[in-house]
């Protein structure tokens, strides 16, 4: 049974049917005024339409029509409006886009920008600091932010200080100082703030005006998706990535022009094509690099003059480190698979991590590894793991599994010597503060007291940051 | 040279297309040949036409035209396919029917070997 | 007068091995019933010697078994033989003896059921003045229901004198324990259900000397165990962190559900071993472990849990399918042919 009439035409107000005939002329314009105004009515477009007929007839505009029956209801609609289809990279550029600021976010008051001392205060420890707007632009430059990471929903691209990052902080200073190179592995479970620690590494560096080389990701080095070719000459064979080199040298050359632009060569460098006296400006150099076909060259070139006696500390740093510890998808002439550590690129950011090629000025070489698309490494995870038991002083130290055959010789060598530091979940302390920051921001509705801040650290895992943040922001991220 | 024009992108691929799919575009070349064509010029397999420079591009052309591919290639299956024939052999005689060679039953799916199985093949 | 009421009870039953009866006639014997405890076993046997030759169609019979048994036998078999020997004597010598019921409920509808009443009531007569506990600490007993009663007797047992019956019982079971009677807890034990279901109590849980108490829990497939210490929050499900062992987050708040509900997210470590089943069950079986733990540490707590549905074990499980059917519910696609 279906009433002829549909609940939204009783919805509406009808004093003209009720009232008698004499005052209907009268009230005619108030019961239309009043009749138009239905709630969450879609149509009242139509209904404006037909407004005059429903003073003509009692009953209104709108009667609800019976089951009609549709034929070929099955068959798809193919007149469908879909719009206009994006153009090619646009979803990608709308993947990878990463929004650093949100000005519906509250401001957060007595929020400091970070100073280079800031960094390196123990007390410091468990603070939120802002990142000066000159350091994100380079930070940007070399591409440290990760459109996983969910900047976009603060107003200011601000860290949390843990004492792991003052504790990196000073190493990296004291190494710095002492002309060493501080060579380090990030590990930790997913979502611990690996990346992160990368980032404030980079911050630091370019507090202190040192000269950072990122890769942001080891991935797009060994997936096979960059342009390679051998280098002519070398032997054993070894790849460069020329595309990759070039745009590696436009990202230094932005982030670091600070720095640059005080620098000249002290070499000069016969086998490039174009002519770079003895005492140019560096920029010069890195402005060379235009093409893809010299880049690896000018690369070589300019990675000679940053490593040059009497330039400020480098930092080198990689994302995602597993992609880089194994066998890449490129092949070679005779078809067969090339190991990363061919890889000329690669082979640098390796060597320096295992020590070969020191930096004279000192600086830093940090590598995160990722728990997020990343392939396994047994032979990395092992000698991770043995690096981290010996600097514990642990009395087992990890063995290789005498059944497996999967281990990479090349890989254990590059990473015999380094450091490593774990990354776990965040104190309660440091949980309270970036509560509290949230909170500040306006995207935290709770009041931030002790349980509020137990409870989430408890389902975050015992504090891990990105769990924690997912519990308590309910953001999507995975 | 038909390759020749063929493999040049501003005739026939778009700038936008795969080096490894354009390749696989030509009759006797499956995923494996054209891996293996890739990784001898060191181009990675999710290279685009319009990003080969044009040296390489000459030197593809080059080793397409070395190798057996689109009719040459179809010759010699037509020429297996006719000596078969010749010879009288079951395989020829369903060839020459245009009927599964290898015993399958004919009731029904036999579309493939309709469409494949002639004297003069042609795909 | 012990003597006396021992021999009525014998000659109730018919049978009593201790007491100097002669065979008697049942109709001798109901006179003695009638006669009360006035006369003595002598006079009962007097009587009966009178009554027997003075009632000839007195029927006379007995059991044999009780003859043999009886010591003197052999003067009572003289005597009888004398009564039947004597040309004199004139009456009828019964031709069918029959065995002496073994209780004058024998012939009542429901003799056996009728017995334990009449004992009961006994009972209750000899010690019905003795103290009695409260009834909230008499300890609790399944009796044998109605329906229980008349299968295992037999008898069609009306249920006002069944009511009757288990209010005796129960009176005779409040009685308080250090002084209730052997004759008493005998009495009852017929009366008790086979299963006692209020036995069946499960363990206390225990805080051990390392400060752990351990809860089980279960939810549909899954079983969690749940080692609770006093502590700062942490929470470990086989030996990983609750971020990595759930996915969800709203499974990680059910796990952790009994300490936030309490307010002692902080308060408490766990440590848990979960198996079985799926994310959801696992998730829930923890709740319900962690929940009886926690109860183990603060009792107090309990009716907050169960406030906070903590608890009570959820019984459901997967639906069987049946056959005839696509899944447990579902029918099949109706098609017309």
């Amino acid at each position: 049974m279906s009433a002829p009439n549909c609940l939204r035409c009783l919805l509406q107000l009808r004093p003209s049917v009720a009232l008698p005939r004499h005052l209907l002329v009268a009230r005619s314009t108030a019961a239309i005024a009043i009749a138009w105004t239905a709630p969450f009515s879609t149509t009242t477009a139509n209904n404006a339409k037909t407004g005059g007929g429903g003073s003509k007839d009692k009953t209104g505009g709108h009667i609800r029509a019976g089951k009609k029956i549709k034929l070929g209801k099955f068959k798809k609609n193919t007149t469908a409006d879909r719009g206009k289809a994006p153009a090619p990279g646009e979803r990608k550029a709308f993947r990878k886009k990463i929004l650093l600021s949100n000005n519906n976010a509250l401001p957060v008051p007595g929020l400091v920008d970070l100073t280079p001392e800031h960094m390196l205060d123990p007390q410091n420890a468990a603070t939120v600091l802002s990142i000066p707007d000159a350091v994100v632009d380079q930070l940007r430059a070399v591409e440290a932010f990760k459109p996983t990471q969910c900047w976009g929903v603060f107003r200011k691209p601000s860290m949390l200080l843990r004492t792991e990052t003052i504790d990196l902080m000073n190493r990296m200073k004291g190494a710095a100082k002492q002309k060493q190179t501080l060579r380090l592995v990030v590990t930790g479970d997913r979502i611990t703030g690996k990346s992160m620690l990368l980032l404030q590494a980079m911050t630091h560096a370019f507090l202190n005006d040192w000269i950072v080389v990122n890769i942001p990701e080891g991935q797009e080095l060994t997936t096979a998706s960059t342009e390679y070719a051998a280098i002519p000459g070398s032997d054993p064979v070894r790849y460069m990535q020329q595309t990759y080199v070039l745009k590696l040298i436009q990202a230094i050359r932005k982030a670091n022009e600070k720095v640059l632009s005080k620098l000249s060569t002290v070499q000069s460098h016969p086998e490039l094509p174009q002519h770079i006296p003895v005492g140019s400006p560096l920029m010069q150099l890195a402005n060379s690099a235009k093409e893809a076909d010299n880049a690896w060259m000018i690369f070589q070139a300019l990675w000679q003059e940053l490593t040059a006696r009497g330039r400020p500390p480098m930092l080198f740093a990689l994302d995602g480190l597993s992609h880089i510890m194994k066998v890449s998808d490129y092949r070679s002439p005779a078809f067969e698979l090339i190991h990363a550590h061919d890889l000329a690129l690669v082979r640098l950011f390796v060597e320096s991590l295992g020590g070969a090629g020191a930096f004279p000025n000192g600086g830093a070489v940090l590598a995160a590894t990722s728990r997020g698309n990343s392939p396994r490494a047994p032979s990395m995870e092992l000698a991770l793991q043995q690096r981290e038991a010996e600097q514990a002083k642990a009395a087992d130290v990890p063995q290789p599994d005498p059944f497996f055959r999967g281990y990479d010789e090349r890989v254990q060598a590059a990473l015999r010597t380094v450091q490593v530091l774990k990354l776990s979940g965040i104190s309660k302390l440091e949980a309270r503060v970036l509560m509290e920051y949230w909170a500040a921001s306006g995207i935290l509705r709770t009041t931030v007291d002790e349980s509020a801040v137990s409870e989430k650290w408890t389902l975050g895992g015992n504090g891990v940051v990105g769990e924690m943040e997912r519990a308590a922001l309910l953001t999507m991220r995975l | 040279m038909v390759i020749n024009q063929a493999l040049s992108p501003r005739n026939n691929f778009h700038e936008l297309k795969l080096v490894k799919k354009a390749l696989e575009s030509f009759y006797a070349l499956g995923p494996q040949a054209s891996a293996r064509v890739l990784a001898k010029y060191s181009i990675h397999p999710r290279a685009k036409m319009g990003s080969l420079p044009p040296k390489t591009i000459t030197a593809l052309t080059a080793e397409l035209s070395s190798m057996t591919i689109e009719n040459e290639a179809r010759r010699i299956v037509q020429d297996n396919i006719k000596r078969l024939r010749d010879i009288g052999t079951y395989r020829g005689r369903r060839h020459a029917m245009g009927l599964p060679a290898r015993g399958q039953n004919t009731k029904n799916q036999i579309e493939t070997a309709k469409r494949l199985n002639r004297v003069d093949r042609k795909g | 007068m012990a003597a006396l009421r021992q021999n009525l009870t014998g000659a109730l039953r018919g049978s009593c091995p201790g007491a100097r009866l002669q065979w008697q006639t049942l109709d001798q014997q109901f006179h003695a019933l009638r006669l009360g405890g006035s006369s003595s076993s002598s006079s009962i046997t007097a009587a009966a010697a009178k009554a027997s030759t003075s009632t000839s169609t007195s029927r006379c019979m007995s059991t044999d078994a009780q003859n043999d048994s009886n010591s003197n036998t052999s003067g009572s078999q003289t005597e009888f033989r004398s009564i039947i020997a004597s040309p004199e004597n004139t009456l009828r010598i019964a031709t069918h003896a029959r065995p002496v019921p073994l209780s004058p409920s024998y012939f009542s509808r429901q003799p056996v059921f009728n017995d334990s009443y009449l004992t009961l009531q006994k009972l209750m007569r000899s010690y019905g003045n003795l103290p009695v506990i409260p009834a909230g600490q008499v300890e609790r007993v399944a009796w044998n229901t109605l329906e229980d009663t008349r299968q295992t007797l037999g008898e069609h047992v009306k249920a006002s004198d069944y009511a009757k019956c288990i209010e005796l019982v129960k009176r005779l079971h409040a009685i308080h324990p250090t002084l209730k009677p052997e004759a008493v807890t005998a009495a009852l034990q017929a009366f008790k259900r086979n299963v006692q279901p209020f036995s069946n109590v499960p363990n206390p849980i225990v805080v051990d000397k390392f400060g752990r108490a351990l809860g089980v829990g279960r939810r549909k497939a899954s079983v969690a165990r749940a080692w609770v210490v006093e502590g700062t929050g942490e929470v470990q499900v086989n030996g990983k962190n609750l971020a990595d062992a759930f996915g969800r987050v709203h499974d990680r708040e059910s796990a952790v559900w009994p300490l936030r509900a309490t307010a002692r997210v902080d308060k408490y470590n766990v440590w848990a071993l979960v198996e079985g089943g799926g994310t959801t069950g696992q998730a829930e079986a923890l709740t319900l472990a962690i929940a009886k733990a926690l109860m183990a540490h603060e009792p107090a707590l309990k009716p907050a849990l169960r406030r906070a549905g903590c608890v009570t074990r959820d019984p459901r499980r997967v639906e069987r399918k049946k056959h005839g059917r696509v899944k447990a519910r579902k029918m099949p696609t109706w098609v017309k042919r």
